[in-house]
């Protein structure tokens, strides 16, 4: 057994790879980015999940999305010096989003922006943070607390993102789509602060009028 | 600065410095080398920003189940899940010098552990890649130190019963398979 744990061990893929070495100039950015989040202290964490557990049932069905005329590149991520993020693309020309999404990740965003399907290709409902509910109108008081905001420009989407209100185990979930509707077409966002990242994220319905 | 936060800041320094260069394999080894970073940096992440509930005697066994799951949140989550999953299985995308006959040996064994259930690769990867020893896979994969040499026993000797089947067939196949030259007049090759 030993010649095979030796074959075993010979296998392992990253004995090719180069030694990582955590003080070259890419793992001290990454260490500056990691230290400038801010820590969560342990009291504030137990109450959110206290919240989480009684609020947990009753959030999921509010499904409502945002809504916009539609616009105009790809992608921009511009980190800013109070730790937000801000993330611009335009919906129409974002097909691929795993380089945005890796862009993201080395800001520190935690969060992944996914293109939406039509809901017969996605059924599994999110799993939201209750302390994160959709919100049809919002007062100023709550888009603070939430850890996310956009608006639609003319050249596409602008979101604002602030990691440090994300909660530890939780990732924000940005997902977009363009649908072609009678009076032309409309750019949907639906920003959802996640427990356990979605495999996709369903076309909300329209809202009744 | 206040005295906690400079000693905070000064032991996840420590921290990064002892497990920046294991982490990164680790996540290489999984999710192949586009994404380790991703997954080096959310679990550094994590581990800031909960630092003060980081056992200080168990911190390599936290950092690498919390990298588990953060791979495995990045698995499920993202529009590139087979890509992901196919250099996962694949043993990521580093790859060996291209000498013909070790890259054939190293896919060969890593074709064998793919075939293991789960959790044998699991324990596998964990002592033999990894290097953990058995108190930190058993930490890592939440069972006793006794349970996990019991897994480690029956998977180490599964792999190697795989192995050798496979190293068997190949032998018997390459003689069926294998063009045989042989002179006129001649009755042997």
């Amino acid at each position: 057994m030993n010649d095979t744990l030796g074959r075993l061990r010979a296998a392992d893929p990253a004995l090719a790879m180069p030694e990582p070495d955590p003080r070259d100039s890419q793992a001290q950015a990454l260490l500056e980015r990691v230290l400038a989040v801010p820590q969560v202290s342990p009291g504030r964490r137990g109450r959110r999940r206290l919240v989480a557990a009684v609020a947990g049932a009753t959030v999921a069905a509010a499904a409502t999305a945002f809504f916009v005329a539609g616009p105009a590149a790809a992608y921009t991520v511009d980190k800013h010096a109070d730790g937000s993020i801000a993330v611009s693309f335009r919906a129409d020309r974002l097909k691929d989003t795993d380089r945005l999404n890796a862009e993201l990740a080395r800001a520190g965003a935690r969060t992944v922006v996914m293109r939406m399907v039509p809901a017969d290709r996605c059924t599994t409902p999110l799993d939201m943070d209750p302390m994160f509910p959709f919100l049809t109108t919002a007062t100023p008081e709550q888009l603070n607390r939430y850890p996310v905001s956009y608006r639609f420009q003319d050249t596409g989407v602008v979101i604002t993102v602030r990691p440090d209100k994300i909660p530890a185990a939780d990732t924000l979930a940005f997902g977009y789509a363009i649908r072609d509707d009678p009076d032309g077409r409309t750019t949907i966002a639906v920003p959802a602060v996640v427990r356990t990242l979605p495999s996709c994220m369903a076309i909300p319905n329209r809202p009744r009028r | 600065m206040e005295p906690d936060d400079a000693a905070a800041r000064r032991r996840f320094e420590e921290l990064f410095e002892a497990h920046y260069a294991e982490l990164t394999r680790f996540a290489t080894r999984r999710v192949g080398a586009d994404a380790a970073g991703d997954i080096v940096a959310g679990t550094f992440l994590i581990a800031w920003r909960r630092l003060g509930e980081l056992p200080p005697d168990h911190a390599r066994a936290w950092l690498y189940s919390t990298a588990r799951q953060v791979i495995a949140n990045e698995l499920r989550g993202r529009t590139r899940l087979q890509r992901l999953t196919d250099k996962a299985a694949a043993g990521g995308d580093v790859h060996a010098p291209d000498h013909s006959a070790q890259v054939d040996e190293q896919m060969r064994v890593r074709a064998v552990l793919a075939e293991l259930s789960p959790a044998d690769q699991e324990v596998l990867r964990l002592i033999e890649w990894e290097g953990l020893d058995v108190a930190e896979a058993a930490l890592v994969l939440r069972c006793t130190r006794t349970a996990l040499k019991v897994r480690l026993h029956r998977a180490r000797r599964r792999f190697a019963q795989r192995l050798l089947a496979t190293d068997e067939q190949d032998t018997s196949t390459a003689r069926r398979t294998r063009p045989s030259i042989v002179p006129q007049g001649s009755t042997s090759p």
